[in-house]
């Protein structure tokens, strides 16, 4: 108990709440600039962060997850551009009602949409993540290689390009996991015969380069697009009568965002487009949707920030990373020496609750700051790409060098900008191969201890309820993925892939 | 123009095929160390296992490809301006190597910029040396982190 008081007390401290504003402050902005998303900018500031102290690096990398959400709904409602994927489903019915003069209205509904979708998964996360992490501590290595196993199958199931290309993207993560040393026997594995391979690619010089040097490449082919401000105005809270209208939407897609972020992989921006599709389906006039209808706005947002606190369920209670923003924050948490899991809530339970009442601080500031700053946000969004990226790619280069003092880092991130780019071209999730580096680790360790464990004998798997459980709905997954892509249509000329 | 292509698809495929390949033949390289526990997993055997599956995949892939329309075409998002980012910010980073970071920052901003469409001189001056400036006192003095500096340091 008290740690929980402790916990909160540090949240409430003057460092934490400054982390907060600046975290919330950094993940609007940011959320506005498309092209540079939350991933792209935790990566660029692992220097940074690991010069923090480990709570404000991991507070600091929370309160942007979930403020990036909302900043991305500013451009799309303005500039019918989102600044993240997770607010593409805003542009639908929030540039329409800009175009009709209703911006204003648009903007404080997908605040405040925002802001109790994010409030209610937050208080999801507080009750959910100890029970799960209570649930997994009693978890062995069969369990967890069949956790991996799942969430693989997620990263699979859930990839908008193909399932195949999901697979491959989050295989070709797991696979760059097993450069370096074997850490059971020491074996070399594919190091060239360089010696700042036998540690393994470095996970911050993989995500900037994956994340941010691909995107200069792909934003250096979007040169011409010149974004346009549709309006120019003060956000306006929800009259009575809107809020009569969106808030049984904003009640349905805080749980569906939630849920959805809860599963491993899924994230924010399918959250933002199951939830704009349930709200169109169960409304009474449907035919509005698409051309300027408010609940177009209250369900995606709402969602897309549900998801956020969502993901981080599985993230810090069971180690496995719910989105690919949650990735990089698991892969950050790991380099300032917080292991997520079970483990975490008995050994750093302050840690947790500062991190919880911080992200419901995070909540209430963001609202406050979009109510107030978003047409400055709008305007920041129009900053042209020519003077934006080149400065951007700079700090590439350096934060990968200043992570281990080696310039073995800086072609590792080379290497992965123009394979994160071939990937982009071909469309394979980036974020896939991501969460797949991060779990690689894992994945081999847990199959390994089950191998001894069970004396070779991996029939013994079904000997483990949880584990079953785990990869029955692996299993699951795939056959809906293997029978979505056998019931796809023969291609047609006019299909474009999404 | 469609987001698929035959032709890109079967390279793709191919290339998936080559590149895993070459990686799980590379896996006979690794010097095998003695055996501790019969039943722990040998260190060939995970990157096998992955690289396998990364190739069975790409036989999908292949599959895929070929049940693609032939008439169909794609437009990559890949022309000389790209290419020019990439050898630039290739030749930015083996100048930072050599020459460390402030001095060829200012050249690199003010050239990629210029070849995105960039022509106000006043903004492209202020990133120039701006740049640097932020990056000096972030690094250096905020976070006191050695920069390379090159030539100039010691």
């Amino acid at each position: 108990m008290h740690e929980s008081l402790a916990g909160i007390a540090a949240a409430f401290s003057l460092e934490m709440l400054l982390t907060v504003v600046v975290g919330v402050l950094i993940g609007v902005i940011v959320g506005a600039l498309p092209g540079i998303g939350p991933v792209v900018l935790i990566a660029l500031m692992l220097p940074f962060l690991i010069t923090f102290d480990p709570t404000t690096a991991i507070v600091l990398c929370a309160c942007i997850y979930v403020a990036d959400a909302y900043g991305g709904a500013i451009t799309a409602i303005l500039i019918n551009t989102p600044g993240t994927p997770s607010a593409a489903a805003t542009t639908f019915d929030g540039y329409p009602l800009a175009v009709q003069g209703k911006a204003a209205e648009a903007l404080g509904v997908a605040a405040v949409s925002s802001t109790l979708g994010g409030l209610f998964s937050v208080f999801v996360l507080l009750l959910a993540a100890p029970l799960l992490a209570r649930v997994a501590y009693h978890f062995g290595p069969p369990e967890y290689l069949a956790l991996t196993i799942f969430g693989l199958t997620m990263i699979a199931s859930v990839s908008a390009a193909s399932p195949v290309k999901g697979a491959i993207a989050g295989l070709v993560g797991v696979f760059v996991a097993t450069i370096g040393a074997d850490f059971t026997s020491g074996a070399e594995r594919f190091t060239f015969g360089v010696p700042e391979l036998i540690e393994g690619v470095g996970f911050g010089p993989m995500m900037i380069g994956l994340f941010a040097g691909s995107e200069l490449l792909y934003q250096a082919s979007q040169r011409s697009v010149a974004p346009q401000l549709i309006a120019e105005t003060a956000v306006k809270l929800p009259s009575r009568e809107t809020w009569r209208k969106v808030l049984p939407t904003i009640g349905a897609s805080s749980v569906v965002g939630t849920l959805i972020g809860i599963l491993p992989a899924a994230g924010s921006t399918i959250a933002s487009f199951v939830a704009y599709a349930e709200a169109r389906r169960w409304s009474r006039n449907a035919e509005n949707f698409g051309k300027g209808d408010i609940r177009g706005v209250a369900a995606p947002e709402t969602a897309n920030n549900a998801a956020a606190g969502g993901a981080l369920v599985p993230t810090l209670a069971l180690g496995i990373p719910g989105s690919g923003v949650a990735a990089i924050i698991l892969g950050t948490m790991i380099i300032v020496g917080l292991r997520p899991g079970p483990t975490l809530f008995q050994q750093q339970p302050t840690f947790l609750w500062t991190l919880f009442a911080a992200l419901i601080v995070a909540n209430l500031v963001f609202l406050v700051m979009g109510l107030v700053g978003a047409r400055l946000f709008a305007r920041i969004s129009l900053i042209p790409a020519a003077y934006l990226w080149p400065p951007i790619f700079v700090l590439c280069v350096i934060g990968a060098y200043s992570l281990g003092q080696t310039w073995m880092d800086v072609w590792v991130m080379l290497a992965f900008s123009v394979l994160g780019f071939a990937m982009r071209m071909l469309n394979y999730p980036l974020a896939a191969a991501a969460m797949g580096l991060v779990l690689g680790d894992l994945f081999e360790q847990s199959l390994s201890q089950t191998m001894i464990l069970f004396q070779g004998d991996l029939s013994l798997l079904s000997q483990r309820p949880i584990a079953i459980v785990f990869l029955f709905i692996a299993a699951g997954a795939l056959a809906w993925s293997v029978a979505g892509m056998l019931r796809q249509p023969a291609r047609s000329s006019a299909s474009a892939e999404s | 123009m469609t987001s698929r292509s035959r032709s890109v698809e079967l390279i793709e495929a191919a290339a998936i095929l080559v590149i895993a390949g070459f990686f799980y033949a590379m896996t006979w390289s690794f010097v095998d160390p003695p055996v501790v526990d019969e039943r722990a997993l040998r260190p060939t055997t995970f990157p096998r296992l992955i690289l396998g599956a990364i190739m069975l995949l790409g036989v999908v892939r292949a599959l895929t490809a070929l049940q693609t329309p032939a008439n169909l075409t794609m437009e990559l998002p890949w022309d000389r301006v790209v290419l020019a980012t990439a050898v630039l910010s290739l030749v930015y980073a083996i100048a930072a190597r050599y020459l460390g970071v402030f001095l060829p920052t200012p050249f690199y901003i003010v050239a990629l910029a210029w070849l995105w469409g960039a022509r106000s001189p006043l903004y492209l001056f202020i990133i120039a040396f701006g740049v640097p400036l932020a990056v000096w006192l972030l690094f250096e003095v905020m976070f006191r982190s050695q920069l390379p500096l090159g030539p100039f340091s010691g």
